[in-house]
């Protein structure tokens, strides 16, 4: 199978298939994966790679959030994250619960045994749901 | 190598990004805000880093959609009632993309963009320093007291520093 492009507004293939469609257009692509982030907060905060991120405040130990270039259509969408670090057990919470979410932004918080904030070496987080 | 951006008005935001994430290389700044939120007086100080990929975007031209754009979606989103928002086509997608910027004009932007409004619009009149632009160089070297960064209230814009309050 060849392998598929995406050319802005439509995904297509190479052409090599028959009695299908060769193209789609993004917009049905919806609820997809519209935003990841991995990122360091240990040591020096640094942004690692990214999609649809213009920056993350580093809000104290373990505290990061993410702000997005194009905003989803409202703070209703699905979180997923991990953390690793090498000092502690760090695992991975989101702001959702204190209700930090929102359209332009998400909350990443690492915490360690004691349920206190700690760097983590890695976070990750993507968000998947349908953008405004 | 020059990239020349598409014209891009009327496309939409999310396809443009991952044209520039196909096309631009990533750029990464020195410079961070420091900013502090008077409505969080126990907060410690925050620490704004600008992303890679959008400083390629906002260097470039012809991607990003204007600041304004981002107000009103706010404003949208902080209206009683708000379910979710229905000017995404005409605010970031079909609004004129903004020219290319310099560094300083994109971290200008960025500030606006996603440091709440209630800190910068008059910080210049707060009686104490709560948000500088700095480099990551002027930020305190370990992280080891991270929830007790201040600013030091004695640094003005033009002489950025930090205070570790142990």
């Amino acid at each position: 199978m060849a392998n598929g492009t995406i050319a802005f507004d439509t995904l297509s293939t190479s052409g090599q298939i028959t009695g299908t469609a060769k193209s789609v257009d993004t917009d049905y692509l919806a609820s997809g994966i519209k935003v990841w982030i991995n990122y360091q907060q240990a040591a020096a905060f640094t942004i690692h790679e990214s999609l649809n991120i213009s920056s993350v405040t580093d809000g104290g130990a373990g505290l990061g959030d993410p702000v997005h270039i194009n905003n989803m259509k409202n703070g209703a969408y699905a979180v997923a994250m991990c953390a690793n670090s090498v000092n502690y057990n760090t695992s991975a919470d989101t702001g959702a619960r204190d209700g930090a979410n929102s359209s332009s932004t998400h909350r990443t918080q690492a915490i360690n045994a004691s349920d206190a904030g700690a760097d983590a070496s890695y976070m990750c987080s993507s968000l998947a749901g349908d953008l405004a | 190598m020059t990239i020349e951006t598409p014209e891009f008005q009327g496309t939409h935001l999310w396809n443009r990004l991952s044209w520039a994430k196909e096309n631009l290389e990533m750029v990464r700044t020195e410079y961070c805000v420091v900013w502090e939120d008077p409505e969080e007086p126990d907060a410690p100080a925050k620490v704004t880093h600008p992303d890679p990929n959008w400083m390629a975007c906002a260097l470039q031209g012809g991607i990003l959609p204007p600041v304004e754009s981002y107000w009103e979606l706010k404003k949208d989103e902080n209206t009683p009632g708000f379910v979710k928002h229905t000017r995404g086509p005409e605010l970031l997608h079909n609004s004129k993309p903004i020219d290319a910027m310099t560094e300083e004009q994109a971290i200008e932007y960025l500030i606006q963009k996603d440091i709440p409004m209630h800190v910068w619009q008059d910080s210049d009149r707060a009686n104490k320093p709560r948000m500088v632009i700095c480099t990551r160089s002027q930020l305190p070297s370990t992280r080891s007291w991270r929830n007790s960064w201040r600013i030091n209230p004695d640094c003005i814009n033009t002489n950025n520093d930090l205070e570790n309050v142990a």
